[in-house]
């Protein structure tokens, strides 16, 4: 895989092969708390935690369903983006335009997406400051998921400095 | 002869005076340059300020990002959240 900028407008994912595309697509559903308490619960944390429970139970219900619009906003992008990576033949290396405009939204989507993974797998900071484990378990791909995404997200941070 | 009732309007005043502090919390999975690019975002503070900050935040597991009335320290926290920074509201002691 390369990363490039293009011009002004746009950056390029290129050469991705077909296990960075899986990694791509699965950006929305690895953003996706469903089924975890642990992750739905980092995704949307509570601004007392717990120590004034009234003022929590007022932000679950007046604010936290515009934050779950928002985060299901960029993961929309995010989702429409990945569309152009159908179509070309199986196996073969792909590429992926992202208008600069729609960094923002991939920044907050694999930030939700790298999030929600780690609560989900309990990974330690140990863990992830450890080298990526290569073996063929759910938990090491998991990590490795979170590191690929961090990697995109520098990138895409540097691109709006 | 002090009248009870100056007292007591006094400690409300003193209440009311005591600051929010924003507090931040370390989080393993956030980039640094993530955090830094959020605080700057959010407060408007200089690359220098957010990196401060942000080291605060790794090293010691906390620092406390903006001190001021509830209110807007509640929308500061409601703006760490949407870029989902472990970010809580308290009363500074």
């Amino acid at each position: 895989m390369r990363i490039q900028r293009l011009d002004e407008q746009m950056v390029a994912l290129e050469e991705l092969d077909p296990f960075c595309c899986d990694l791509l697509r699965q950006i929305p559903t690895s953003a996706d708390p469903t089924g975890s308490r642990e992750a739905e619960e980092r995704l949307f944390t509570t601004p007392t935690h717990g120590a004034e429970p009234e003022a929590d139970a007022d932000w679950k219900e007046y604010v936290e369903p515009g934050m779950r619009e928002l985060f299901l906003d960029a993961v929309g992008v995010v989702q429409s983006d990945l569309e152009h990576l159908v179509g070309s033949e199986p196996g073969e290396h792909q590429t992926l335009r992202l208008p600069v405009e729609h960094l923002e939204a991939w920044i907050n989507a694999l930030n939700q997406a790298r999030l929600a993974l780690s609560a989900r797998h309990g990974f330690t900071e140990l863990e992830l400051e450890r080298d990526i484990p290569m073996e063929g378990n759910a938990r090491a791909l998991a990590i490795f998921q979170v590191h690929f995404y961090g990697l995109l997200q520098e990138f895409f941070l540097r691109q709006l400095d | 002869m002090p009248s009870p009732s100056v007292e007591t309007e006094t400690r409300v005043e003193e209440a009311l005076d005591v600051p929010w502090n924003v507090v931040v919390h370390n989080d393993p999975v956030n980039l640094m340059s993530y955090v830094t690019r959020v605080f700057q975002k959010v407060f408007g503070y200089s690359k220098e300020k957010a990196e401060i900050h942000m080291l605060e935040v790794h090293q010691k597991g906390r620092s406390i990002v903006w001190s001021g009335v509830r209110e807007r320290a509640e929308g500061y926290v409601q703006q760490l959240h949407a870029c989902l920074l472990l970010a809580t509201v308290e009363q500074a002691r």
